[in-house]
C-alpha cells in the first residue's frame, strides 16, 4: 500500500518540492542578505539601545520592501498542500473511477485511505516543519523591527503554527474531495475554508484565547516597557474627565476636533502648530491611555493554542473523511 | 453447493429513487450469466452491491456464501472490472502487476505477463496511453491474475470496436476454459452475448425479470404465426409476452411449458436476443423459473 | 485440424453449427478415424464462445458415436461419415421428378415448389419422420 501512494504521489512530490524548495533557497538567499545588513549596519545595535531609529529603520525598510511580495507567498504555502494534495487525494480516484479497481483489490478502504492519509500526511508535515523553520529565521529581523513578533502576519509565519495550518489545510482538503468527488469544487472549497477559518482565528479568536493585561499610562509621559514585546491588541485615550479622546491611540487632530478639545486655540488657514502652541491645551485635558495587550511572555502559549485549535479540526476532518469515505461513497 | 451468487429481497435505495427493488436471484456455479436490461435498469447497482462498493438498503446478498462483500478474504477471490475500465493513468502495466501483487495475496503475476506479450502490449506504456482495447485487456488480465472464482465485469464491451470485442471475448472465455469459474457481465449489447453467456438475468426498471439458462428460457417459449385469434382463443397454458397483430394474421411470442401440436400454427424456436427484446418491450412481462429444476438440468 | 467458423445470422444454434461442421470436415475426409479433435480451450480461443456450448457439441457427436472423450487427453474421431452420393439413388431421384411433373401440372411455378418442399420437409424433420 505504501509503494502503491507513493507510486501514484512521486511526480505531486516532486513539483511541490521544487515550489516549496525554490521558495525556502529563496528566503534563505534573502535571508542571509538580510541578517547581514541588520546585523551589520547598525540597525540591530540601535533598536536593542531602544532608540527609534528613524533614519537606518527607514533605509533598510528601503532596501528590503521586495521582501513583502514574499510574505504572501509563505502564508500561502500550507494553502498550496491543501490545494494540490489535499483536495486531489480522494477526488481524483472518485473522478477517474480507479477507487473502485482499488477498492475490489484484497483490501479494505480504511486500511486504504488510513494509508494514504499517513503517507502524504507525513510529507506534507515534513515539508511544512522545514519550511516552518526556514520562515522562522527569516522573520527574526523583522521581529525586531517590528518591536514585536505577535502582531498579525509575523505570528502567523513563525515557531509552530505554519505546520498546524499546514495539516489542517491537508485535512481539509482530503475531507472536501472526499465530499465532492471531483477535484476542482474541491479545491475550490479548501480555499475558502482555508481563508476564512485563518482570517476568523486571526481576527476574532486569537485575541481572545488567553486574558489581556491592561495598564494605564500618562499619554504625554515615557511610555512604561511592560508591553515590549508584547501584542497590544486595543488602545484607547482618556481625558481627566473620562471623555474618550481617541479609541486607537494615535494622538492628533483635525480642525473640528482642535476647536472642540482647545478652543482656546485658533487658527487660520495655512498656519502650522508647533507643539509648544499645542502644550498647554493638552496639560489641561490630563491625557491618559489605557492599553490592553497580550505580554511577550504569551508568545508560546499563544502558538500552542492556535497550533492546537487547527491540529484539532485537522483531526476532526480526518474522522469525518474516514466516515464519509467508508459510508457513502460507492 | 452455496451459490456464488445469490441475492434475496435486495434493494438498493439513492436518495429518493430505487435503483433495485426486491430482486432475488441464484447464480449457479460454471455458467457465464449476462446480465442484461436498459440503462437505468440497476445493473451497475447489482454489480457494486455483489463487490461491496454500495451496501443495500434492504435484503442481502452472498457472494461465494458471504455476506460481507468488503472483506479481503472474500475479495482475493472476486474479480472485478468496473465501467470503462479505471487504470492509474500514469501507471505502467508493469507497475499495475506490481500494485496487484502488492494487493492480493494470490496475484499471479507470471499469467499477467504473459498475457502482455501474446497481447503486444509493452510492460513500460503507460496505461493512460494504451489503445481502449488494450485498456480493457489490461483490466482483465489483471482481475484474472487474482484468479478469482467469480467474476464480475460492468459493461466491458461498451466502449471497445469489434475487434477488440471478439480479443476480449476470446481472452475471458479462455479462462472460463481453463478455471470453470463464474462469470456475470452486464450488457445492453445482446448481440455479442449471445455466444458467450449460457445463463441471463434480465433487469427492468430495478427488477429482475427474467432470469434461467439460456437452453431453457429459448425452450420454454415458441414464435408463433397464425390467423388472427383473440387471448380467449389461445390455449389456457400459454402466456403471450410480445404480441404483433395485423386484420388476419397474429405473431406471438408465447411461453408454453409443452411443445406446440396444434397446425393451425406456423411455430419456429426464438432466438435469445428476440426473446430478451421481447421482455424488455413489456416490462411487465415477467419468467422467473424457480432455480430448482434449473439446477436439476445441469 | 479442423477450424470451425460460426454464422451468428444463420439462425442456427452455435452447437449445432459445430456439430455440422465436423460432421462436414468427416464427410470430405478432412477428418478420419484417430484424428483428434481440437481441444475446448483452443476452440474458445478461436471463435470466443462458452466452453459450455463446445462440450454440448462434442457431447453430441459421442452420443452419435462419432467420437469417443479420453479423460485428460482429449476427444477422437471413432469412426468416418460415408461421403454423400447422389449418384447412388437412382429410384428416389426417379421418384422426385415424377413429383415435380405433378406439381408443375397443379400450376405450382418454381418458388412455390422450393416453398412446398421445404415447408414439407422441415415439418417431417420435427414430426421425427425423417
Amino acid at each position: 500500500m505504501t509503494w502503491l501512494t507513493w507510486r501514484q504521489h512521486r511526480a505531486l512530490f516532486l513539483a511541490t518540492g521544487l515550489v516549496v524548495g525554490g521558495l525556502c533557497l529563496a528566503m534563505l538567499m534573502l535571508g542571509q542578505q538580510v541578517h547581514s545588513v541588520f546585523h551589520t549596519g547598525g540597525l540591530e545595535a540601535c533598536l536593542k539601545a531602544g532608540a527609534g531609529c528613524g533614519d537606518l529603520r527607514f533605509a533598510f525598510e528601503d532596501r528590503f520592501r521586495s521582501m513583502q511580495l514574499l510574505m504572501p507567498l509563505v502564508l500561502a504555502c500550507p494553502l498550496l498542500i491543501g490545494l494540490f494534495w489535499g483536495a486531489p487525494l480522494v477526488a481524483r480516484e472518485v473522478e477517474q473511477g480507479t477507487h473502485r479497481l482499488v477498492w475490489t483489490q484484497s483490501t479494505t478502504r480504511r486500511r486504504w485511505l488510513l494509508a494514504k492519509l499517513a503517507f502524504v500526511g507525513a510529507v506534507a508535515l515534513v515539508v511544512a516543519a522545514a519550511f516552518a523553520l526556514t520562515s522562522s529565521w527569516f522573520a527574526e529581523p523583522f521581529n525586531t523591527i517590528n518591536g514585536s513578533r505577535m502582531s498579525s502576519g509575523l505570528f502567523d509565519l513563525q515557531g509552530i503554527v505554519p505546520i498546524a495550518y499546514t495539516l489542517f489545510a491537508f485535512a481539509l482538503g482530503v475531507a472536501a474531495g472526499a465530499v465532492f468527488g471531483r477535484t476542482v469544487p474541491a479545491m475550490g472549497v479548501t480555499l475558502l475554508g482555508f481563508v476564512a477559518s485563518r482570517g476568523l482565528v486571526g481576527s476574532l479568536a486569537r485575541s481572545r484565547f488567553l486574558p489581556t493585561k491592561v495598564m494605564t499610562f500618562a499619554t504625554l509621559g515615557r511610555e512604561p516597557r511592560t508591553n515590549f514585546g508584547g501584542w497590544v491588541v486595543d488602545g484607547r485615550i482618556l481625558t481627566r474627565t473620562g471623555e474618550v479622546f481617541s479609541s486607537n491611540g494615535n494622538l492628533n487632530f483635525t480642525p473640528t476636533s482642535l476647536h472642540h478639545w482647545c478652543p482656546s486655540i485658533t487658527v487660520n488657514s495655512g498656519d502650522l502648530l508647533g507643539k509648544g502652541d499645542l502644550q498647554p491645551c493638552l496639560d489641561g485635558l490630563g491625557l491618559r491611555t489605557i492599553q490592553t495587550f497580550h505580554p511577550a511572555s504569551q508568545y508560546w502559549a499563544l502558538q500552542g493554542i492556535e497550533a492546537g485549535v487547527f491540529l484539532l479540526a485537522a483531526a476532526g476532518l480526518v474522522v469525518f473523511t474516514v466516515w464519509w469515505v467508508l459510508r457513502r461513497v460507492t | 453447493m452455496t451459490a456464488p451468487l445469490e441475492a434475496s429481497g435486495l434493494g438498493k435505495r439513492y436518495r429518493r429513487t430505487w435503483a433495485l427493488e426486491n430482486c432475488s436471484v441464484r447464480l449457479p456455479a460454471g455458467r457465464v450469466a449476462a446480465l442484461v436490461g436498459p440503462n437505468g435498469a440497476g445493473k451497475t447497482t447489482l454489480l457494486h452491491l455483489a463487490v461491496g462498493l454500495a451496501q443495500p438498503t434492504t435484503g442481502e446478498i452472498r457472494v461465494l456464501g458471504e455476506t460481507n462483500r468488503q472483506s479481503p478474504d472474500l475479495l482475493a477471490r472476486v474479480g472485478f472490472v468496473a465501467q470503462d475500465t479505471p487504470l492509474y493513468k500514469s501507471f505502467t502495466t508493469n507497475d499495475l502487476v506490481r500494485m496487484g501483487k502488492a494487493l492480493n495475496p494470490t496475484f499471479d503475476v507470471a499469467m499477467a505477463e504473459a498475457r502482455w506479450r501474446e497481447l503486444g502490449i509493452p510492460p513500460d506504456k503507460k496505461s493512460g496511453e494504451l489503445s481502449g482495447g488494450q485498456r480493457a485487456q489490461v483490466a482483465l488480465a489483471l482481475a484474472l491474475a487474482k484468479r478469482p472464482e467469480i467474476l464480475l465485469l460492468d459493461e466491458p464491451l461498451a466502449s471497445l470496436d469489434p475487434l477488440a470485442r471478439r480479443g476480449f471475448l476470446q481472452t475471458l472465455m479462455t479462462a472460463v476454459a481453463e478455471t470453470g469459474m463464474t462469470v456475470l457481465l452486464s450488457s445492453h449489447l445482446l448481440a455479442d452475448l449471445e455466444r458467450v453467456c449460457d445463463y441471463l438475468v434480465v433487469l427492468a426498471a430495478g427488477h429482475v425479470q427474467l432470469a434461467g439458462t439460456a437452453d431453457d428460457l429459448v425452450a420454454g417459449h415458441r414464435v408463433v404465426r397464425g390467423s388472427r385469434r383473440t387471448a380467449d382463443e389461445l390455449p389456457r397454458e400459454w402466456s403471450v409476452v410480445d404480441e404483433q397483430t395485423t386484420e388476419r394474421e397474429s405473431l406471438l411470442l408465447v411461453r408454453t411449458p409443452a411443445p406446440i401440436h396444434d397446425p393451425s400454427f406456423d411455430v419456429s424456436t426464438p432466438s435469445l436476443e428476440e426473446l430478451v427484446l421481447a421482455y424488455l418491450a413489456h416490462p411487465g412481462a415477467g419468467a422467473l423459473p424457480g432455480p430448482e429444476p434449473m439446477e436439476a438440468v445441469r | 485440424m479442423i477450424t470451425f467458423r460460426l454464422d451468428g445470422r444463420s439462425g442456427v444454434a452455435t452447437y449445432l453449427q459445430l456439430v455440422q461442421q465436423v460432421k462436414q470436415a468427416l464427410r470430405l475426409g478432412v477428418l478420419g478415424p484417430g484424428d483428434q479433435l481440437p481441444t475446448v480451450k483452443e476452440v474458445v480461443a478461436q471463435v470466443a464462445i462458452n466452453p459450455n456450448t463446445v462440450l454440448k457439441a462434442y457431447r453430441e457427436l459421442e452420443h452419435e458415436g462419432l467420437v469417443s472423450a479420453r479423460p485428460g487427453v482429449g476427444t477422437f474421431v471413432e469412426r468416418g461419415l460415408e461421403k454423400a452420393n447422389v449418384g447412388r439413388h437412382p429410384a428416389l431421384r426417379r421418384d422426385l421428378r415424377r413429383w415435380l411433373a405433378a406439381a408443375e401440372r397443379a400450376g405450382l411455378d418454381e418458388e412455390s415448389v422450393l416453398a412446398l418442399f421445404n415447408d414439407t420437409f422441415r415439418e417431417s424433420r420435427e414430426e421425427g419422420v425423417a
